[in-house]
C-alpha cells in the first residue's frame, strides 16, 4: 500500500477549510505550532461564508460589520500571512486512530485530491471542522409530488449568489431558520413574489435581527404553528398545501389552505457533518449531533479536536471562531508539551438540566477556567443559569446568571471563573461529581 | 428524421432495455423508443429493487417460468454489465400459525416452481440471520437465491450495452400515432417517423394505448401505486437480508431491505390509483405512516428517523399474470404487457423468450436473421470511487486525475464519474440521469451541495447554458431565468 499513495506526517491536520478550520489553524500557529495543514474539499478557502454576500458578520470577533465573503477573507488573510499550508480540492474520506503508532503520528487521514490522487496525513493531533449540512425534505418526510422548485435554503443562496440564476418567482419558505430568513429577503430583492416563511413551532428558528430586518421590513408574512402538509405540481412545483399545527405539532385537520408556488425553499434546521467522526467513533452527543468534548473541545479521541458546526450548530460565525481558537490554541499546546493525553480520570462531566438542552463542553478537565456554551430548549423569560455542583447525591449551587430573555435561537456563555473553579475542585477532591447546568 | 427498422421497441423500461439487449446479439436493426427522458422512468425506476426467488407466482404461471429463470441469470447479468447486485437472500416472515401455513405454502410452490435453496426456519434461526427482527416472528422462509439490484443501474446497463451493440434509443420520443403500412408498421413521435416491421410493446403503464393504436387487442391495466422510504446508508445494515411480511391479496406486503447500494428501503403500500391523476406518483401521509407501522411490525427498532427521501411508484396490473405474446390482432406486434412485480426479475428471461418471438416475426415476412459475430457481452461501467480500496482509488486518479475530485460528498462520486456518465452510450444531460448514473445527488443531503456542480459539468459536456439546465423531463429547468431578468 505504501507504494500507491503519498504519506506525509503532519503536527496539526485541520479538516475543513471554512470559518472554524481557518481560525483553528491560525490559532495554532499563533500558539506557536509551524506544522499543519488545512484540507478543504472545496476549490477555495472560506466554506460556506463565500456564498453568504448579506451582512451582519463579524460584529464580535472583529468589531465591525462584515460580509460573509470580508469575513472568511480575513482568516484567509490571516493564513496566507501565516503561510499555513492548505490543500484545496481535497476532501478527507477517512480517518483512522492507531495509538501504538510511533512519535505520535496516531491519526490517519486519509484524502482524496485531484493534483495528488490519494495522500495520507499522519497527524499527531486533527481538528474536526467540517461544518453542517441542511436538513432536507425526506427528513421532515412531507408527502406529495416531487417537482422541481423544491431547494433548500442553502442550494438557493448558491445559486442565486454565486451562479447568478433564479430558481423561482413565487416562493414559500418553510422553517424559520436564519438562512431560510435571509433568502427571504434576497429572493424579494431580486424581485421574486416570496408569499410567506411557515415556521412549524410556535417561535422562530431564527435570529431576532433577522426576522426585523428580512421579514417585517420586507413585509414578507411569518406564519408560525404552520407546516407544509402537501405538495403539488408534477414537472414544476405549481403549490403547496399548508396547515396550522397543534403543539404536538400534528397538523390541524379543517386548517389547511393551497398556497401557490413555484419555489419551495426549506430551512428546518443543520445537521453537523460528522461523517468522518461516526466512522472514527468519537463519542457523540445525541442531541448536538456533534462529538462530545471537554473544554478544549478535545473529544473522546485523545488528539482530536471539533469546532464550528460540525460540534454543535451556532447561530452566529463569531461564535464559531471563538470555539475554534480554543481547539486550536488546545492542539498546539498539547503538541509543544509532548503529552497525548489529558488524565482522563479527572475532570467532570456537565450535564444539562431543566431548560437547557445541551451544553459545549460536555466535560470539563477542571485545570483551567473555562466557559459552558448552552442553549435552551424553549424560549423563557426573566429566568437565570444555575451551574450546580453534584457530588454524593449532594448539590451545591456553584454560580447563577440571569437573563431577560432566552431563546433557543441564541446561545448563551456561562463563565465559570478561577474562585468558582477551585470551590469545584474541592467538592470533587474526594469524590468524583458532575456539573448540572440549568435554568429557573 | 426518417428511419427504416426491423423492430421498433417501445418503452425504455427493464423490460425493453433487456429486450433490447438480447436483440442486439442479432443481425436486426433495432430502435428503441422511449417517451420520457431517460430511460427507467416508470415502474422500474420506483420499485423494490429486489431479485425475487420465485416461491410466489402460481406455479404453471409466465410469472413462474421467468421469474426462477431471470433469478438465475442475474449474478452473471451484473458481472458482466457491471451494475450494483447482492444475493443477499429473503426471509417471509411469520407471526403466527396462519403465517406459517403461509410460508408453507409459499415453500410448496417454490418446489413446484424450481426454486433452488429454500429452507423453512424458526423465529430464532431468522432472528439469528437479522438481529433486527421481531420477537414475535415465530419461524420464516428462507430463499437463498433471492437478492437485490439498483433496478434503474440494471435498466440502464441493458441499455448502454445494446447500444455499443447497434440498437438506436430515442429519449423523449413519445409514440403518437401507429399506422399501418405495406411492410409493417410507421410510428409516428414528436421528432420521428419510424418505419418498422416488427414493434415490441413494453410501455408498461401506456401499453394498452399502444395496443390501441397499433391495432392490436384491448389491453386494460389497472395501476397500483407502491410509497416507499428511503434511509441514509449509515441505516444501510438494520436489515441484512430482504424482509417480507406474509403475502396477501394486495401483494407481497411490505418489506423492509438493504439496497444493493447500500441504504436501507421500506414499502411498498400497495392503492389503487386514477388512471388519470397526473401526479399519480405523489406520496402521502397514509401511505408514508403505513409502511411504517408496518416495517415497525417486522423490525421494531426501525427509526423514525434517518430518511432521506420518500417516492412512489406505479405498477401496471394485467388480470393474474405476464401478457407475453405475439398479438393475434395486428400481425408484427408483439404485446409484453402487465409486467409488474416480478418483472424487474424476470425481464432478463422475458427478453430471451420476445427476442425469439420478434426473429420468427421477421422470418414470416422471408427476412433471415442470423446471429452476430461480433458481439461485447460486457459494458464499461462507471467505476464507484466509494466501494475501492484505497490502492484502487490511487490508481485511478493516477489514470484521469478528475478521479480525485469529490463532487457530491455524501455517496462519494468524483468528478470523473460524472463525466463518464455524461459521455456514456446513452448519455443524459439532466441532473437525474447524473443521478441515476453514478449517484451524485442519492444521498443524505439530496444534491443541496452538489447540483451546482453537477450543472457546470452537465453544461460543460454537453453545451447546453448553465441556466437552461434541467432536472428531468421539459418544463424542469432548475434555474427560472438569471439575476436582474425577473
Amino acid at each position: 500500500m505504501e507504494d500507491k499513495h503519498l504519506i506525509k506526517q503532519v503536527n496539526i491536520a485541520v479538516v475543513g477549510g471554512g470559518p472554524a478550520g481557518l481560525a483553528a489553524a491560525v490559532a495554532a500557529y499563533d500558539a506557536g505550532e509551524r506544522d499543519l495543514i488545512v484540507i478543504e474539499r472545496d476549490r477555495h478557502l472560506g466554506g460556506i461564508l463565500q456564498q453568504c454576500i448579506h451582512n451582519g458578520f463579524g460584529l464580535q470577533w472583529f468589531k465591525k460589520e462584515l460580509t460573509g465573503p470580508e469575513y472568511a477573507q480575513r482568516f484567509i488573510d490571516q493564513a496566507e500571512e501565516r503561510k499555513i499550508e492548505s490543500m484545496t480540492g481535497t476532501m478527507v474520506l477517512e480517518i483512522q486512530y492507531h495509538p501504538e503508532q510511533p512519535e505520535g503520528y496516531t491519526k490517519s487521514v486519509f484524502c482524496l485530491s485531484p493534483s495528488c490522487g490519494v495522500i495520507e496525513y499522519q497527524a499527531k493531533a486533527v481538528i474536526l471542522s467540517m461544518g453542517c449540512r441542511e436538513r432536507v425534505r425526506g427528513n421532515l418526510k412531507t408527502p406529495g409530488t416531487r417537482p422541481v422548485g423544491i431547494y433548500s435554503a442553502g442550494l438557493a443562496q448558491r445559486l442565486v449568489n454565486l451562479e447568478g440564476v433564479m430558481p423561482g418567482r413565487e416562493v414559500v419558505i418553510l422553517g424559520s431558520g436564519d438562512i431560510g430568513l435571509i433568502m427571504a429577503r434576497r429572493m424579494k430583492w431580486e424581485g421574486a413574489d416570496v408569499k410567506m416563511v411557515c415556521e412549524i413551532m410556535p417561535y422562530s428558528a431564527g435570529l431576532a435581527r433577522n426576522i426585523q430586518q428580512c421579514l417585517i421590513d420586507q413585509n414578507i408574512p411569518l406564519h408560525l404553528s404552520t407546516t407544509v402538509v402537501n405538495i403539488h405540481g408534477k414537472d414544476r412545483l405549481e403549490g403547496v398545501t399548508i396547515a396550522a399545527v397543534d403543539e404536538k405539532r400534528q397538523p390541524i385537520p379543517g386548517t389547511e389552505r393551497y398556497v401557490s408556488c413555484d419555489t419551495l425553499l426549506l430551512s428546518v434546521g443543520l445537521l453537523p457533518e460528522n461523517e468522518l467522526s461516526r466512522a472514527l467513533s468519537v463519542e457523540m452527543d445525541p442531541v448536538t449531533g456533534g462529538p462530545k468534548v471537554d473544554e478544549d473541545r478535545e473529544t473522546s479521541i485523545p488528539g482530536v479536536y471539533a469546532c464550528g458546526n460540525v460540534l454543535h450548530v451556532h447561530d452566529i460565525v463569531d461564535f464559531v471562531s471563538k470555539e475554534s481558537t480554543i481547539a486550536g490554541e488546545a492542539a498546539a499546546r498539547q503538541i509543544a508539551s509532548g503529552n497525548e493525553a489529558k488524565n482522563a480520570s479527572k475532570g467532570a462531566l456537565i450535564k444539562a438540566a431543566g431548560n437547557v438542552r445541551y451544553t459545549v463542553p460536555q466535560h470539563a478537565s477542571l485545570l483551567n477556567p473555562f466557559s459552558i456554551y448552552c442553549r435552551v430548549g424553549q424560549p423563557q423569560d426573566e429566568g437565570k443559569f444555575t451551574l450546580k455542583a453534584l457530588v454524593n447525591g449532594e448539590e451545591k449551587v456553584i454560580l447563577t446568571k440571569k437573563f431577560v430573555r432566552a431563546v433557543p435561537s441564541e446561545m448563551a456563555e456561562i463563565p465559570v471563573n478561577e474562585k468558582q473553579l477551585s470551590e469545584i475542585r474541592s467538592l470533587f477532591a474526594e469524590e468524583e461529581g458532575q456539573l448540572v447546568l440549568t435554568t429557573e | 428524421m426518417k428511419r427504416k427498422v426491423d423492430i421498433a421497441i417501445i418503452g425504455g423500461g427493464v423490460v425493453g432495455c433487456s429486450i433490447a439487449r438480447e436483440l442486439s446479439k442479432s443481425d436486426v436493426k433495432t430502435v428503441l423508443i422511449e417517451a420520457r427522458e431517460d430511460l427507467a422512468r416508470g415502474a422500474s425506476g420506483a420499485n423494490s429493487g429486489i431479485v425475487h426467488a420465485g416461491y410466489d407466482p402460481k406455479p404453471g404461471s409466465l410469472m413462474a417460468k421467468y421469474n426462477v429463470k431471470g433469478c438465475a441469470m442475474y449474478p452473471e447479468l451484473a458481472k458482466e454489465l457491471g451494475f450494483p447486485y447482492r444475493p443477499v437472500g429473503s426471509l417471509v416472515i411469520a407471526f403466527d400459525e396462519g403465517g406459517m401455513k403461509t410460508v408453507q405454502k409459499l415453500y410448496d410452490r417454490g418446489l413446484e416452481n424450481g426454486v433452488p435453496g429454500m429452507e423453512v426456519i424458526s423465529g430464532d434461526e431468522a432472528r439469528k440471520m437479522e438481529p433486527e427482527l421481531s420477537e414475535k416472528v415465530i419461524g420464516a422462509l428462507w430463499a437463498k437465491s433471492a437478492g437485490i439490484v439498483s433496478p434503474y443501474e440494471a435498466t440502464i446497463a441493458f441499455a448502454e450495452n445494446a447500444a455499443v451493440n447497434g440498437v438506436e434509443f430515442l429519449l423523449e420520443q413519445p409514440v403518437q400515432a401507429i399506422d399501418h403500412t405495406d411492410e409493417g408498421f410507421l410510428l409516428t413521435t414528436p421528432d420521428e417517423q419510424i418505419e418498422a416491421k416488427v414493434i415490441i410493446n413494453c410501455a408498461g403503464a401506456a401499453s394498452g394505448k399502444i395496443s390501441e393504436m397499433a391495432g392490436g387487442e384491448e389491453i386494460t391495466i389497472s395501476e397500483r401505486k407502491g410509497e416507499y422510504t428511503l434511509y441514509d446508508r449509515n441505516l444501510g445494515s438494520f436489515a441484512r437480508t430482504v424482509i417480507f411480511q406474509t403475502p396477501d391479496s394486495a401483494g407481497k406486503g411490505v418489506l423492509v431491505t438493504p439496497t444493493a447500494e447500500g441504504n436501507l428501503l421500506l414499502g411498498p403500500s400497495s392503492d389503487p390509483i386514477d388512471p388519470n391523476d397526473v401526479n399519480a406518483t405523489a406520496t402521502t401521509q397514509e401511505g408514508q405512516d403505513k409502511i411504517f407501522a408496518m416495517g415497525r411490525k417486522s423490525t421494531p427498532n426501525l427509526p423514525y428517523s434517518g430518511a432521506i427521501t420518500g417516492f412512489a411508484g406505479i405498477r401496471a396490473v394485467f388480470e393474474d399474470d405476464f401478457y407475453i405474446a405475439p398479438s393475434k390482432k395486428a400481425e408484427g406486434l408483439i404485446q409484453v404487457a402487465g409486467i409488474c412485480s416480478p418483472g424487474l426479475t424476470s425481464a432478463p428471461a422475458i427478453a430471451e423468450d420476445v427476442a425469439k418471438m420478434a426473429v420468427s416475426e421477421l422470418e414470416k415476412l422471408g427476412l433471415s436473421v442470423s446471429e452476430k459475430t461480433e458481439w461485447i457481452s460486457h459494458r464499461d461501467a462507471i467505476p464507484s470511487v466509494r466501494e475501492m480500496s484505497w490502492d484502487e482509488r490511487a490508481a485511478l486518479c493516477e489514470e484521469d486525475p478528475a478521479y480525485g475530485r469529490i463532487v457530491c460528498r455524501c455517496e462519494t462520486v468524483t468528478e470523473g464519474q460524472i463525466r463518464k456518465a455524461l459521455r456514456s452510450p446513452i448519455p443524459v444531460y439532466t441532473i437525474d440521469g447524473v443521478k441515476r448514473r453514478c449517484r451524485a445527488g442519492m444521498g443524505r443531503c439530496q444534491g443541496s451541495f452538489c447540483s451546482p456542480v453537477v450543472m457546470k459539468i452537465i453544461s460543460e459536456e454537453s453545451g447546453i447554458p448553465f441556466d437552461q439546465i434541467r432536472k428531468a423531463g421539459k418544463g424542469t429547468t432548475i434555474a427560472q431565468g438569471k439575476l436582474k431578468e425577473i
